[in-house]
């Protein structure tokens, strides 16, 4: 009989030939927070982007002007009410960035919605049903990836015209294979493990075994290169509109970017023009980025590289305590 | 009739081909994983299949619950031939043939506490109506496998139980269901010694008091003959030898079950005393040898070795249920 | 005479993720005679294989050690790396479990083991290729053989290369981690039978590490029983199994299984104790059958209980038994079945 009070044991790791106590960390999503509290450039990350977001969400409110509001000369420079000037048509700057952030959020969340959706479906279906349906898809992954984005682009601005929802579509349905690639790496690894083939011999259904088993395992992951998918689509909808192929109807920092250039801001001096969304679109792909690497890197097994370091133990000095015979009753 | 009755039953492999193999236009030799081995288990029994790796027994073990489809012979299960059928025909037979796996560390997913991973089969089955009916049902299950107080053990998580609870947990999990077969795959061989014997203590009387039939893969012989009720010995894809545990010991017919019994470290017997120690290890199952596959290893192989297929039969002077694959199994008789 | 090799009060902590002090090994001493036969054993987590790796100077940076390692009564410890470095596999080497995965697969085995001649020094290529061959066959591989690749080599030739492997720079020590457990008995015994003539015809000393009493008992005439980090008996080893002077030895004999032994196996309900934090009193109080009140507060020491025997344990101070009737000890079960 077990006594109420025998220790449970934290995992010995000896199978590795070195008897080294590890407490497992049960759960990838409390990984996942931990990983992103410990890395400073993380902890920025997460922090610029969310306040990036809410920016974005709360535009309408907190903008002094909005979107379409002319309100003095073209190319003003900044001053005590329009902090950062005008742009090429009088609008407030300052104002643009924040409705231009929206729009550039929003192609960005969504793009990386379609792409993470049809890249986790793709990336399981292959990883976990293997044989042929995983012959199959990799194949249409390979299709997909080898499309360019520029021509694709081009051509369908020209056939159906550019608009939001046009970019949205192109830049996820380009953007998926990544993910599938990655996530299929994952559940194969994770569909070995015994315990799934314990589910499988208690008569599990695949059903059961994706969304009960494998998924929650992958989630962690899905995450991680949701996040990096986000920082690609933000930039990819910057470099369509810088090129023109982004919604004539729409502000965003690509398309802030594109007038500027178009109406030679640079020429003219007025260097807030194009400064300020570029910089708005660094600061978000980047945040983006050291968020999601981070994250990513936490989820990667990691080698245990402890018994490959260079050896330096550590020596104590202690006295040679040895216990007093004691006396014989 | 028994509760398992496996009749010739074969499980090949296919070999991707080596780049000469394609080029000379040959064809791959198969993996004969499983060559050819018949058995039966019944009720309440303990079946050890004991043999070293690669000798098919985890093979075995796997086609007989249908986690894969055999190549060729027949498996019934229950008196019901389940050797065709298809996997969505086999779920609900799978309530009655359970299986646990050598890794305790593994067989549990980490993210589920200890009552999901009981609750689990029987939500897959539909046994236990309420919630309520089936946490009652894991803490039974708990305390049969002697996890008390079985409640603290319900919200734990698999990394805070030792090597020999998961196990039990795991046993645990294979029993909620009320299997009428269970295969235990080297149930503890990756437990800690002083903790074996309880765990295969705990199986064995699950075979005797619920009759249950259990399958038990292992390499370690020693360990087979404290439990198990009969042994079946395996050597590259067949069975070599088979009867009852101590009797398969105490008078082995086969120079291969006798060779294994005798390497085993034992008190008060000098090494070189020992019959002799094998050379070399099992030939590659894919190029199984002719005529007798142990006859390169064997002590005492005849030129007539290397040319006949030796298949089981009753050795003289021994129960009903001992035989041997060997030529020379009534010469062989014990010293 | 000094022993080959000597420990004494040995201490090893690890530091883990949480920043929490783990003590490993809490104060082992050992000692090896030269063409010694010795064995420690112990269950997982007991500190057996941390013992050797301190020993060797293998050990992390999380880790921390204090003590000292006497090879030929010099102290070879207290300099850490440095000091204990020199005699690295010239001296002392070690054969683990997953030696045969050790090797670098993309170059032959021949090479890697000149390789490691090459340490000592002195020899051309030439030579320590020759040498290699000849090491190879020292341990039963045939020298043309030499050029093969690590894949082409089944699981035992390579656990012998590994030997070989450790071989090389000639040791006088060779420390053996569970050198046979992922392996198969036939295969066992081979080794077994191999680092038998080794030691008895190169003179090389050997401390054997495992789980598996019998394996042990079997090749060394000598065993140290570890628990918690600790020694907690220790003697020659048909006497450990005959008359154990510590109920956990006794029950550690008792549940291994021995073939024509036909009396019921035992079982030790319980686990260890937690290593990150004190002990207080007996270490394995908690899950003996035979402790009593002292026990609980009062550790005890590791000194002679009976002939060539030490034990810690309270019982040999009163003269009690380690075994609860009062006949030898010998496979009488302490505790039944457990759950554990």
């Amino acid at each position: 009989m077990l006594s109420e009070d025998a220790p449970l044991v934290t995992d010995q790791l000896v199978r590795g030939g070195i008897a080294q106590p590890a407490v497992l960390v049960r759960s990838p999503w409390r990984e996942l927070v931990r990983s992103v509290r410990s890395s400073p450039s993380s902890v920025v990350g997460a922090v610029v982007l969310g306040a990036l977001v809410l920016i974005a969400v709360l535009a309408p409110v907190i903008a002094p002007y909005g979107p379409n509001q002319q309100v003095g000369v073209p190319f003003a420079s900044p001053s005590g009410t329009h902090l950062l000037g005008l742009d090429d048509g009088g609008y407030d700057v300052l104002s643009l960035l924040m409705w231009g952030l929206r729009v550039s959020l929003l192609v960005g969340f969504a793009a990386t919605l379609i792409a993470s959706l049809l890249g986790a479906v793709v990336g399981v279906a292959a990883g976990y049903f293997g044989g042929f349906v995983d012959g199959v898809l990799m194949r249409v992954t390979d299709y997909f990836l080898v499309i360019p984005l520029l021509p694709l682009m081009i051509v369908i601005a020209d056939a159906w015209g550019a608009s939001l929802f046009h970019i949205i579509a192109v830049i996820g349905l380009l953007s998926w294979t990544m993910t599938a690639i990655v996530i299929r790496a994952q559940v194969r690894s994770v569909r070995e493990r015994v315990y799934i083939k314990r589910a499988v011999a208690l008569g599990a259904t695949h059903r059961r075994i994706i969304f009960r088993h494998i998924l929650p395992q992958v989630m962690p992951l899905l995450v991680a290169n949701t996040v990096l998918n986000l920082a690609y689509a933000v930039f990819t909808e910057t470099a369509l509109a810088f090129l023109g192929l982004g919604d004539p109807n729409q502000v965003s920092l690509g398309t802030m970017i594109e007038h500027s250039f178009l109406r030679a801001a640079i020429s003219s001096g007025a260097w807030w023009a194009v400064v300020s969304p570029g910089a708005l679109v660094a600061i978000a792909v980047l945040a983006a980025s050291l968020l999601g690497r981070t994250i990513e890197d936490s989820l990667n097994p990691r080698l245990r590289t402890a018994h490959l370091s260079s050896r330096r133990f550590r020596v104590r000095e202690i006295a040679r305590a040895r216990a007093t015979e004691p006396e014989v009753a | 009739m028994a509760l398992l009755e496996v009749e010739d039953l074969r499980r090949y492999y296919g070999r991707g081909r080596t780049l000469s193999e394609v080029v000379a236009r040959r064809h791959a030799p198969p993996v004969r994983a499983v060559d050819d081995v018949s058995f039966e288990l019944h009720k309440g029994e303990m079946l050890a299949l004991v043999g070293e790796s690669g000798c098919g027994k985890t093979t075995t073990a796997q086609t007989v619950l249908r986690l894969n489809s055999p190549t060729a012979g027949t498996i019934s299960f229950a008196e019901q031939d389940i050797t065709k059928l298809h996997h969505r025909e086999l779920r609900p037979l799978r309530r009655r043939m359970q299986i646990v796996y050598q890794d305790p560390y593994e067989s549990l997913n980490p993210r589920y506490r200890v009552w999901q991973t009981l609750v689990e089969p029987l939500e897959i089955h539909g046994l236990g109506g309420s919630h309520a009916e089936r946490r009652e049902l894991a803490l039974e299950a708990l305390r049969r496998v002697e996890l008390q107080p079985a409640e603290r053990f319900l919200d734990r998580y698999p990394h805070e139980l030792s090597g020999g609870q998961r196990q039990r947990v795991a046993i645990a999990a294979a029993l909620i269901v009320g299997p009428e077969l269970l295969v235990a795959d080297e149930p503890v061989s990756m437990l800690d010694v002083s903790v074996r014997a309880g765990v295969m203590g705990l199986l064995k009387r699950l075979c005797r008091d619920d009759e249950v039939g259990i399958l038990m893969i292992t390499h370690d012989l020693p360990l087979a003959a404290h439990f198990a009720d009969r042994i079946a010995v395996m050597y590259l894809g067949r069975i070599v030898e088979i009867g009852g545990a101590r009797q398969v010991l105490r008078d082995p017919r086969h120079p291969y079950t006798r060779a294994l019994r005798d390497v085993a470290p034992r008190r008060g017997r000098e090494r070189a005393e020992r019959a002799q120690i094998l050379k070399g290890e099992p030939a590659n199952a894919s190029a199984i040898p002719a005529g007798c596959r142990f006859h390169p290893r064997c002590p005492r192989a005849e030129d007539v070795c290397s040319r006949t297929d030796v298949g089981l039969t009753h050795v003289e002077g021994g129960p009903a249920n001992h035989e041997a694959a060997c030529l020379f199994a009534n010469e062989i008789r014990n010293d | 005479m000094t022993p080959l090799l000597e420990v004494q009060d040995l201490h090893v902590w690890f530091e883990d993720a949480a920043g929490n002090e783990i003590a490993a090994v809490r104060g082992v001493d050992l000692e090896i005679d030269a063409a010694d036969r010795v064995g420690l054993v112990g269950e997982s987590g007991c500190g057996k294989s941390t013992t050797i790796l301190a020993i060797m100077g293998l050990l992390p940076s999380n880790a921390t050690v204090a003590g000292r390692v006497l090879l030929d009564g010099e102290e070879i410890l207290a300099g850490g790396d440095r000091t204990i470095r020199p005699h690295r596999w010239r001296d002392i080497a070690m054969v683990f479990q997953g030696a045969m995965n050790a090797f670098n697969p993309v170059r032959p085995i021949g090479v890697q083991i000149a390789d490691a001649v090459q340490i000592r020094g002195g020899r051309t290529r030439k030579e320590a290729a020759e040498r290699a061959r000849e090491l190879l066959e020292l341990v039963g591989i045939p020298r043309e053989r030499a050029g093969g690749f690590p894949h082409q080599f089944s699981g035992g030739m390579r656990q012998r290369a590994a030997i070989a492997l450790a071989l090389a720079c000639e040791p006088r020590i060779l420390l053996a981690d569970e050198p046979t457990t992922a392996l198969d008995v036939m295969v066992q015994a081979q080794i077994m039978l191999l680092l038998e003539h080794l030691c008895s015809e190169q003179g090389l000393a050997l401390l054997l590490v495992s789980h598996d009493l019998s394996l042990v008992l079997d090749l060394c005439p000598r065993m140290n029983v570890m628990y918690a980090g600790e020694i907690i008996e220790r003697g020659p080893s048909d006497a450990l199994a005959d008359t154990p002077t510590h109920p956990y030895t006794r029950l550690m004999f008792a549940a291994t299984p021995d073939i024509f032994d036909e009396s019921p196996l035992a079982s030790i309900p319980g686990a260890p104790p937690s290593l990150d934090r004190e002990i207080v009193g007996c270490p394995f109080q908690p899950r003996c059958d035979r402790a009593f009140e002292r026990c609980v507060n009062e550790t005890p020491v590791l000194k002679h209980s009976q002939e060539e025997q030490e034990a810690a344990c309270h019982l040999n101070d009163l003269g009690r038994k380690a075994s609860p009737d009062s006949s030898p000890a010998n496979r009488t079960t302490g505790v039944r079945n457990g759950a554990a």
